[in-house]
């Protein structure tokens, strides 16, 4: 149980962070900041209240691989939606 | 093999079957979740200073205190499922209502978010009609803001009302017999993932829509 108090008073320290970073002058950085500690504060959740720290290998292999179809998606889509030129109106 | 043994490795194997149809579940939402987020990706690559003219128009101080709300339920939902390793029924029961009732309080806050942002002028539909010179896209941030806490929200509604069934099963298999405390563990570890899932997700909202523009 003290584990989870510890994860639990983490979690709060980041969004404390969050919410503080929001003011500071950091430009373009703000967003990646504010994300990256959001993506820590999902491992945490994943790693400790997920139980995925101790599960079975199965498990993490299925939770894995919604992350992996999720990257493969934003990959293909991604590349479709910044290089897609427009067609010649002959082609249309 | 005798019966107490039998029950054990069929409890074992039960929870992880239970556990593994979640997590494929999961990888599911993981990418229904994942379609809408790529959604407002390519509005805000096209329209960064309307989503982060949006973005300041938010309750961010609400959104905040709602992500602790959300947090704690986090919890008190792991607590309950190590109540029930522990074979400590009543306090899980405790503390899956305490969950259901952080769950409610997230929603009502949400709710009252929702009114202030109506009485602004700013939910899409028959009510948008900001109260500040705005570009037309802007009605494109409004309308995926809707969409993405409108979908969490209706995640955390099941929630709320699974995890209620779930603490009155388990208040009520407190004086039961062994094998039913393990059936209703297998249940509250299931519950918990999907909870645990819908934290997750608020927990990347709360950057990508009330913390764009400082």
């Amino acid at each position: 149980m003290k584990a989870l108090f510890t994860v639990y008073l983490s979690l709060l320290l980041l969004l404390a962070l969050t919410l503080a970073a929001h003011h500071w002058p950091l430009g373009h950085w703000q967003t990646p900041l504010a994300l990256s500690i959001a993506a820590l504060k999902a491992v945490l959740v994943a790693w400790f209240f997920m139980s995925l720290k101790t599960s079975h290998g199965l498990h993490r292999l299925f939770a894995s691989a919604g992350l992996l179809w999720i990257v493969f998606f934003y990959l293909l889509a991604g590349l479709d939606f910044y290089f897609r030129v427009a067609l010649p109106k002959a082609l249309l | 093999m005798n019966s107490e043994t039998q029950i054990t490795v069929d409890s074992r194997y039960d929870l992880d079957t239970s556990l593994l149809g979640m997590w494929v579940f999961i990888a599911m939402e993981t990418l229904f979740f994942g379609g809408a987020l790529f959604l407002y990706w390519a509005e805000r690559h096209m329209y960064p200073e309307v989503f982060a003219l949006g973005s300041r128009h938010l309750e961010t101080g609400l959104a905040g205190f709602n992500t602790f709300v959300l947090l704690t339920s986090s919890l008190s939902m792991a607590a309950s499922v190590r109540f029930l390793e522990d074979e400590r029924p009543r306090m899980a029961s405790r503390a899956l209502i305490l969950t259901a009732l952080l769950g409610a309080l997230f929603l009502a806050l949400k709710g009252y978010e929702y009114v202030l942002d109506a009485q602004h002028g700013l939910l899409p539909g028959v009510f948008y009609h900001p109260e500040f010179s705005a570009p037309k896209e802007l009605y494109l941030f409004f309308s995926i803001y809707l969409f993405l806490t409108g979908l969490h929200a209706v995640h955390l509604i099941i929630g709320v009302s699974w995890c209620s069934v779930v603490a009155r099963q388990v208040h009520r298999s407190a004086r039961r017999s062994t094998r039913g405390l393990k059936s209703h563990r297998a249940a509250t570890e299931v519950l918990g993932l999907y909870w645990h899932f819908v934290d997750i997700v608020w927990v990347l909202l709360l950057p990508l829509l009330y913390l764009i523009g400082a």
